[in-house]
């Protein structure tokens, strides 16, 4: 029905495609207890659930397919309430208000740890951001993720371009950020 | 378990306001990709990784 190569992006010598076989997770590590407890264990639930989706960062010539890194996606939305005096409305935009736009978020990501630290995390966002631009089924406006709270982690994001939707989870366990994919569609 | 997927927030009021802020001030400078110039240094690693697990 669809073309083996819907779901598989190549780039440099890289693949990343959706995960088939979830028994190759067993060898992978990121050396982070959540991590590895959600791509071994969640991930599967979730995709028999029709939640999300795993996809997998793979060296393109590497014919065991070693997951060097693992992304979870499911779709998303940003909402926000609607305006309720035409006059609020006015302040906010001059375009068209929308009160919902379609996004997909990054439920979890994970490098293998023998490769942290070698720009792989970026290079997979930076897939994912072109993945969500090319060829969509639907429309897709913005990348959101659910980011665990500690300073790494916010600061590989921010260096990602992402930003934060406000600063009241700034005390929680994660913090909700985004990244609008049309600044990418601007340079085309 | 794991954590459990947090949903994303519903923007209200001053919060929808400054997200709109955000989105317009973000369209004025276009994102680039990320350079990332260890990436091919890391993909040799990784198939010198995978050969040595091979044995």
């Amino acid at each position: 029905m669809y073309p083996e190569t819907r779901n598989s992006y190549k780039n440099n010598g890289w693949i990343l495609d959706k995960l088939c076989d979830y028994n190759s997770l067993n060898i992978f590590d990121c050396r982070d207890d959540d991590l590895n407890e959600y791509f071994k264990v969640d991930s599967l639930k979730h995709k028999n659930e029709l939640l999300t989706e795993t996809y997998v960062l793979r060296e393109s010539t590497d014919e065991s397919c070693f997951p060097v890194a693992l992304i979870d996606l499911c779709n998303d939305s940003i909402r926000r309430e609607r305006f309720k005096k035409v006059s609020d409305f006015k302040k906010v935009s001059s375009e068209k208000n929308y009160p919902s736009y379609p996004a997909v978020k990054i439920t979890r990501l994970g490098v293998h740890y023998e490769f942290q630290h070698n720009n792989i995390g970026s290079f997979l966002l930076n897939m994912t951001k072109q993945f969500f631009i090319t060829d969509n089924r639907t429309g897709c406006r913005f990348l959101t993720v659910d980011a665990y709270n500690r300073d790494n982690i916010l600061k590989f994001y921010t260096k990602n371009d992402f930003q934060f939707f406000y600063d009241k989870d700034k005390n929680r366990q994660t913090r909700a950020m985004f990244f609008d994919l049309k600044r990418l569609n601007l340079n085309k | 378990m794991a954590i459990a997927i947090a949903p994303t927030p519903i923007l209200r009021k001053n919060d929808a306001n400054e997200f709109t802020k955000k989105v317009e001030s973000g369209l004025q400078k276009p994102a680039v990709l990320v350079p990332t110039p260890k990436i091919e240094n890391a993909r040799k690693m990784v198939m010198k990784y995978v050969s040595r697990n091979k044995k």
